[in-house]
């Protein structure tokens, strides 16, 4: 059973970052003052739109788009997703209706281009190798003449990986076909540059980076059709409909902006955290596995496996022990199968329903970690010593 | 979540052996409170303990080459408990 534990040591952030008390700030203070409709013509209604347009710009800047116009806010990361497959898909459907993706996206994708399937398109699911990589062979093999879109992630929500964009999006564009990358959860953790990485079209969400949830935005390249979703007022230049969440677009730039401000620095404190709780459970439980590539991964993600035991116990037990982790990603915890991801990996029978994953942040310390680590090797250790 | 799979297993195997039973989780997470008509307790990890019921270890069901074997051993230990309510 769950009981409240003495200590609160939060190692799940990939699901979810808390909100920086700094953007709870801004967030209230444009609450009261940018109450009004961005759509209205009166003053208070031009006052919030110029709100918005200006954090749309930072966000625009962060990520080094082009203009603001560039920028789609969206409610989430997944619909961002959503609006990306489905919106292009029917924007080009008169030029084909194939699209590539790979098999360990976030289910934001996954089941999108399930939905396409169900409405007549074709989708391939790319294969990836032991650390959760895309083939840019592969993806080269791929592409058909009716291929529309190639949707890749930029970093796995689950395993940490992040893929070889810029050479996936040339031979997307080489091929003049579309590209989408989900970078939910890359931007915020490592640098995201449009430009660097050539796609048409980007998904970010806002609580990925202490930002508020009910936030996110595609990116779409100038030029490139996105048909909307969601019907009714022309906000978003047409693409999404909706009154804009004002509080929640300025806390998204004001959280980007402070996730960029700390990221070179915080990005060597997490990963240096995150190797050092590596090292202590591998020495610990040497037939443990580590999921996903060794090195091209996101610098506060450490997914682990662990011989004989599920996952799940372990979670319950640490939660117990005031320690909160993930089993992959937040959203399949109702699944009875192990992960999608950990199985396209092709870990073993005996390892692939002891997945832990544990994803720091900022509040993360070095004390946490050592914590962490002398709980987990415990757990472990008597949930392997059963039998 | 092995405990779903392995209860409709379970579940399945009985109905072939004509053995009528009833499976109920216990979702640790919400609360460890099992019914006290429970004749026997499968725990996918060490948890009960000094239950007057029998508990079985679960954690053969983790490994795809020990489960045969356990659920052969499960359904002889039901048999067991049915015919001594008989």
């Amino acid at each position: 059973m769950n009981t409240a534990a003495e200590i609160s040591i939060y190692l799940d952030h990939a699901a979810t970052t808390p909100v920086d008390p700094q953007v709870v700030e801004v967030i209230q203070t444009a609450s009261i003052s940018f109450s009004s409709n961005p759509s209205s013509l009166h003053s208070s209604g031009r006052e919030a739109a110029r709100a918005a347009d200006q954090a749309r710009t930072q966000i625009a800047s962060a990520i080094g788009a082009s203009s603001p116009g560039e920028i789609v806010f969206t409610a989430s990361g997944s619909e961002a997703d959503n609006l990306a497959l489905i919106g292009s898909a029917r924007a080009n459907q008169q030029r084909g209706r194939h699209l590539i993706t790979s098999c360990i996206e976030h289910h934001a994708v996954l089941h999108t281009c399930h939905h396409l399937e169900s409405v007549g398109y074709e989708v391939t699911y790319l294969p990836v190798d032991e650390y959760g990589l895309v083939s840019p062979e592969k993806l080269s093999e791929a592409i058909r003449p009716d291929t529309i879109l190639v949707s890749i992630m930029h970093s796995n929500n689950e395993i940490g990986t992040i893929q070889p964009i810029p050479e996936l999006s040339r031979i997307a564009h080489d091929h003049g076909v579309l590209f989408h990358s989900d970078a939910v959860q890359s931007v915020g953790q490592i640098p995201v540059n449009i430009v660097d990485l050539g796609v048409d079209l980007l998904s970010v969400s806002a609580h990925k980076f202490y930002g508020p949830k009910g936030i996110g935005a595609l990116y779409v390249s100038d030029g490139v059709d996105v048909l909307p979703l969601v019907y009714g007022g022309g906000q978003e230049a047409g693409r999404r409909a909706g009154t804009e969440n004002v509080p929640g677009i300025m806390g998204m730039a004001k959280a980007l902006n402070l996730s960029l401000e700390r990221l070179p620095k915080e990005s060597d404190r997490l990963r240096n955290l995150r190797d050092h709780l590596l090292s202590r459970l591998c020495s610990e439980f040497t037939d443990s596995k580590l999921n996903g590539h060794p090195t091209l991964r996101l610098p506060n993600n450490l997914n682990l496996s662990f011989k004989d035991i599920e996952a799940e116990a372990l979670l319950l037990l640490l939660n117990q022990q005031g320690i909160e982790a993930s089993m992959g990603s937040a959203c399949n915890s109702e699944s009875i199968e192990p992960s999608h991801v950990i199985r396209a990996l092709g870990v073993p029978p005996g390892w692939e329903r002891g997945a832990l994953r544990l994803s720091l942040g900022k509040s993360t310390t070095e004390e946490d970690i050592n914590l962490a680590a002398e709980k987990i090797i415990q757990i472990v250790r008597n949930l392997q010593h059963q039998v | 979540m092995t405990m779903v799979r392995v209860g409709e297993k379970l579940a399945e195997l009985c109905r072939k052996e004509g053995l009528t039973i009833s499976v109920k989780y216990v979702d640790l997470w919400v609360s460890d409170y099992f019914l006290p008509t429970t004749d026997l307790v499968v725990e996918m990890f060490p948890y009960y303990k000094n239950l007057s019921i029998p508990v079985v270890d679960g954690k053969p069901f983790l490994n795809p080459l020990l489960e045969d074997g356990l659920y052969v051993s499960l359904i002889e230990t039901i048999k067991e408990l049915l015919s001594k309510k008989i």
